[in-house]
């Protein structure tokens, strides 16, 4: 009655007193009557008195709502949860300023130690975007941090790990987001390699070009020759991305015709010399460099396309280069990434060791093969190659590098960082220093290198940069500024066991030095003294376990 | 007392201070540290040496440096290395510089101390009396004006009032602060937010302009209310007391430790307002403590939350008395052990409606309630008690809160404001976390 007799009033106020429609109700309760008795005659004032006791009424008599059924509650606990005084440092740890390899550390030391991340941090945690970072965290989210997960669709990624259920499967891959059907696609691929083909090529007339390149990305694993035909059919898309992908997948089926007509057009432009012979040898073929004095050397002749065929872009290939790229450089580039490289080695008959020394000193074109070859090594994991490569590209050092070397150096620093050649790359890079005084070779090549460093590359590195910066010419200043950018780097990447010397080295420096002043040089300061106390905190005590009675103290 | 981390952080004010003190808190920065169970201090070495100390009974600190943010860069930092590394900050003899600035401060407690309690000049009462008079009828002018504008209102009716500019509100706003009525001018600027804010926003805005009406109406008839009423009707219109008045008034003080369960800042323009809620752990007892500042000054008193403040809280007068402030200096003292809650939602709501038939007016509650903390999609977040009735709460996300309590109850205070909880912080994990 009482919420009745508020909706009248709210009528009439709504359309004003002055209305002959809004004509207020005769006084129902005694509310109403009092109202009308200390308005003395006021209907407006009637009205506002009402409603003014009808508000503390109203708040006074709230009823709550019925239940709606609540989630099931989060099942309890396996993992332990992580101590109180270290919460703070994990929540400091999320702050944005902190290089996420600091909270990657402390999150794979979390889990070594068989914590959770505590509870109040869940959502921020949850919301981290970083595919890395989700790597780490999902071994300590904790049951309650997988019950949580389940409420948001951006949350989604902590629970979908592992595979779907069939029906499931279907559903996805008729409604979900692109990035979930090629995953869904991808699974199905490794297991039943041949119905991922069908389903895609029955989707395949009716997706949008990135949608078709990136689902046609999944079929690299599993790759037959019965998928042959449907790439084929990609091949003559009207995407040139999804061309140029067909066209790579279709290289790494060598009995495909399109791998043998890359190889008919590829075998002529690479010519292997195995020993420079006179002047006359080189007058033949393309644009020669004169010869190596003294020495009898290997030589490769490359010839690059004159020019774009048009025929080539139904085959794949793109005609316009990237910013910085020769046209035909470009070209040549394609050709020889796709080729496999057991085939170059069988056809100029020399081991990888030398085809790869032959090419720096290669005609016109060096830096674009060895690019080419790196390119094909990594994605063909031909690990015989890396070795030599380095060495070329280190030799090679002094030509001009052309923008694909610079991606290409990356990929294949990161191998060295998997199978543990990293300390003699090093090695070579600080050796290089003493005709690249800048170092801006050695301190790019940081950059690709996975952290964490290995123990003896960090203490290398970091005395290379310890080393440089104090010699650097106060009047100079600027050629500090690549290896500043190393010391952030390197405050982020070095093994945890060199942290403390880093800090003794930090501590030590005069504090009047201009060094003190550049906030690189702060920000390290900070990173290290950040990673020293998650490796104190969350890390310790390993050593516990291992010396039994010995209490080996780990920090200071 | 010990301060963790956090506490410290967030007695910053701001996001640049905070990171300052961060980079500040190595020890190649400090020379001279040491502590004693009342005072902390240091000194740092910037662009010159500053002196640092913090008194650590009462919270207040100080630094020589020329900065006019409170607390600086280096307080902060010498609070981070005290609570990360305590090991760094030997106890020690205090040095001079320390040993005198206590001694000042004491001083001054004392001073003030006997300031509070020594009465009132009695000085030209006839003259007060005037002023008194004056005043007063110059409210009532201004509130005959408030009526009229208010039955204008509703003759020609709230459904226009969505397009009126902000003026229309700040003009009767204006007249009232003439009429040297802020609060209640305060009020009426509020109403210029509701139309068009929601749904529901006619019944919102009829329900605060009737409670207007009701306050002119009270204050036509003071002499009819009880005391505590008519001072409650008074400091709503706009009669402030400073807290050395209320004191010599004879106002209720109570001594207690009070658990600081956290607050809410709010702006108004240029002001910027903090009411923090305490409960008090003997005698059960909601405070509100308001702070003001202006601009981006910090505010006078911290209260980091999950803390216990020890001291004594005089309240101002009225007929539920909820506004507080405390006397002299307070000491903070650990970390809450527990949390009193209702544990149903009903007997919470049936102590709201008791208060509210002594004070219609009252704006906010304070709520400690046992209950599941329920998303709805699309809709409010609603909170969930054991006899399953739901209370809607206030905001868009609680998924910390949500996070916290995993679906099984907790206990949780917040502010009631009549129809949404605002949550302030909820028991958890053996702790009291604030949200």
């Amino acid at each position: 009655m009482h919420r009745q007799a508020m909706d009248e009033l709210l009528h009439a106020a709504m359309l004003g007193t002055s209305r002959v429609e809004a004509r207020l109700p005769q006084p129902s309760d005694e509310l109403a009557l009092w109202a009308e008795e200390a308005a003395a005659g006021s209907p407006q004032r009637r009205l506002l008195l009402e409603a003014g006791a009808r508000c503390a009424y109203g708040m006074a008599g709230y009823a709550p709502e019925p239940a709606v059924p609540p989630a099931a509650p989060a099942p309890s606990e396996t993992l332990a949860a992580c101590p109180h005084h270290l919460v703070e440092l994990f929540e400091s740890l999320l702050a944005s300023d902190v290089p996420q390899e600091v909270l990657i550390e402390a999150l794979q030391a979390m889990a070594q130690r068989g914590w959770r991340v505590p509870t109040r941090c869940l959502p921020e945690v949850l919301s981290i975007k970083e595919a890395k970072v989700r790597a780490a965290l999902r071994p300590v989210l904790g049951q309650r941090g997988l019950w949580l997960a389940g409420f948001r669709e951006d949350w989604q990624w902590a629970v979908v790990s592992g595979e779907a259920p069939p029906q499931e499967v279907e559903r996805i891959w008729n409604e979900g987001s692109l990035p979930e059907r090629c995953l869904v696609l991808r699974h199905l691929r490794a297991v039943h390699p041949q119905q991922a083909l069908t389903w895609l090529r029955e989707a395949w007339p009716r997706e949008k070009a990135d949608a078709r390149h990136a689902l046609l990305r999944s079929l690299e694993t599993g790759l037959a020759r019965e998928d042959e035909p449907f790439l084929e059919q990609a091949l003559a898309d009207r995407s040139k991305d999804v061309r140029s992908l067909a066209s790579q997948l279709l290289a790494q089926l060598p009995e495909s015709r399109h791998a043998r007509w890359l190889w008919s057009m590829a075998e002529p432009m690479v010519r292997y010399v195995p020993h420079a012979q006179s002047q006359q040898a080189h007058q033949q073929g393309g644009h020669a460099r004169p010869a190596q004095p003294a020495e009898a050397a290997a030589l490769l002749e490359l010839t690059l396309p004159a020019r774009f065929d048009p025929t080539w872009a139904e085959q794949g290939l793109i005609d316009a280069p990237p910013a910085g790229v020769s046209k035909r450089e470009y070209w040549f580039w394609q050709f020889v990434r796709r080729i496999p490289l057991a085939r170059w080695v069988e056809h100029c008959g020399a081991a990888p060791a030398q085809l790869a020394a032959a090419a720096p000193s290669a005609s016109e074109g060096a830096p674009v093969l060895l690019a080419a070859w790196s390119e094909a090594a990594v994605s063909q994991q031909a690990a015989e190659w890396y070795g030599p490569l380095w060495d070329a590209w280190l030799a090679c050092v002094g030509v001009e590098q052309a923008s694909l070397w610079g991606q290409a150096c990356n990929k294949l620093i990161l191998t060295a960082s998997g199978s543990g050649k990293l300390p003699q790359l090093v090695e070579r890079l600080s050796g290089l220093l003493g005709w690249d005084p800048e170092g801006t070779l050695f301190c790019h090549a940081l950059e690709p290198m996975a952290a964490p460093w290995p123990a003896d590359v960090s203490r290398a590195v970091f005395a290379q940069i310890v080393d440089r910066l104090q010699r650097v010419n106060p009047k100079r200043h600027w050629e500090a500024y690549p290896w500043l950018a190393a010391l952030k780097l390197a405050a982020r990447r070095i093994a945890p066991s060199c942290l403390d010397e880093a800090a003794v080295w930090a501590n030590a420096i005069d504090a009047s030095a201009s060094l003190t002043q550049q906030p690189a040089f702060l920000t390290f300061c900070q990173v290290i003294q950040l990673r020293r106390e998650v490796a104190r905190n969350f890390a310790a005590h390993s050593l516990e376990k291992s010396s039994h009675g010995q209490e080996q103290s780990d920090s200071k | 007392m010990e301060l963790t981390t956090q506490q410290v952080l967030a007695l910053a004010p701001d996001e640049a201070s905070a990171a300052a003190g961060k980079k500040l808190a190595v020890m190649r920065h400090w020379k001279n540290l040491g502590r004693t169970s009342a005072a902390l201090w240091g000194e740092c070495q910037g662009s010159a040496l500053y002196q640092v100390r913090v008194d650590l009974g009462s919270f207040a600190y100080g630094c020589t440096c020329p900065s006019r943010k409170l607390p600086c860069k280096h307080v902060l930092g010498l609070l981070l290395l005290a609570a990360g590394t305590p090991k760094e900050v030997p106890t020690a003899e205090p040095p001079q510089w320390i040993a005198e600035w206590l001694a000042k401060r004491a001083a001054r407690a004392e001073k003030k101390q006997q300031g509070a309690e020594r009465p009132t000049q009695s000085a030209d009462l006839a003259a007060q009396a005037k002023r008194a008079a004056a005043r007063e009828r110059r409210v009532e002018e201004g509130l005959d004006c408030l009526d009229i504008w208010l039955a204008d209102l509703v003759r020609g009716g709230l459904a226009g009032l969505e397009t009126r500019p902000r003026s229309f509100w700040e003009d009767v706003a204006r007249r009232l602060v003439d009429a040297q009525a802020p609060a209640l001018a305060a009020r009426v600027r509020r109403l210029a937010e509701l139309p068009g804010c929601s749904q529901d926003w006619p019944r919102q805005l009829l329900h605060q302009l009737g409670r207007v009406a009701l306050l002119s109406h009270a204050y036509r008839r003071l002499d009819q209310l009880d005391q505590p009423l008519q001072q409650d009707v008074r400091q709503l219109l706009g009669w402030t007391f400073q807290q050395d008045q209320l004191l010599s008034q004879g106002a209720e003080v109570v001594e207690d430790q009070w658990y600081i369960l956290g607050g809410i800042v709010e702006e108004e323009g240029r002001l910027r307002s903090q009411r923090t809620w305490l409960l008090g752990k003997q005698t059960g007892r909601a405070a509100l403590v308001w702070q003001f500042a202006v601009g981006t000054q910090p505010f006078s008193q911290r209260f980091p939350p999950a803390a216990i403040a020890a001291g004594k809280l005089v309240f101002w007068p009225g007929a539920v008395p909820q506004r507080a402030a405390f006397v002299g200096e307070f000491a903070l003292r650990g970390a809450m052990q527990e949390l009193p809650a209702y544990a149903t939602i009903d007997p919470f709501l049936a102590r709201v409606a008791g208060e509210l038939a002594r004070n219609p007016w009252l704006d906010r509650f304070l709520a400690v309630l046992e209950g599941v903390v329920v998303p709805q999609r699309p809709g409010p977040w609603r909170l969930c008690d054991a006899t399953s009735e739901t209370i809607p709460l206030a905001g868009e996300a609680h998924w910390r809160l949500l996070a916290l309590s995993g679906g099984h109850p907790v206990t949780l205070a917040g502010e009631w404001d009549g129809e949404r909880l605002c949550p302030l912080g909820a028991w958890a994990e053996g702790r009291y976390q604030p949200l």
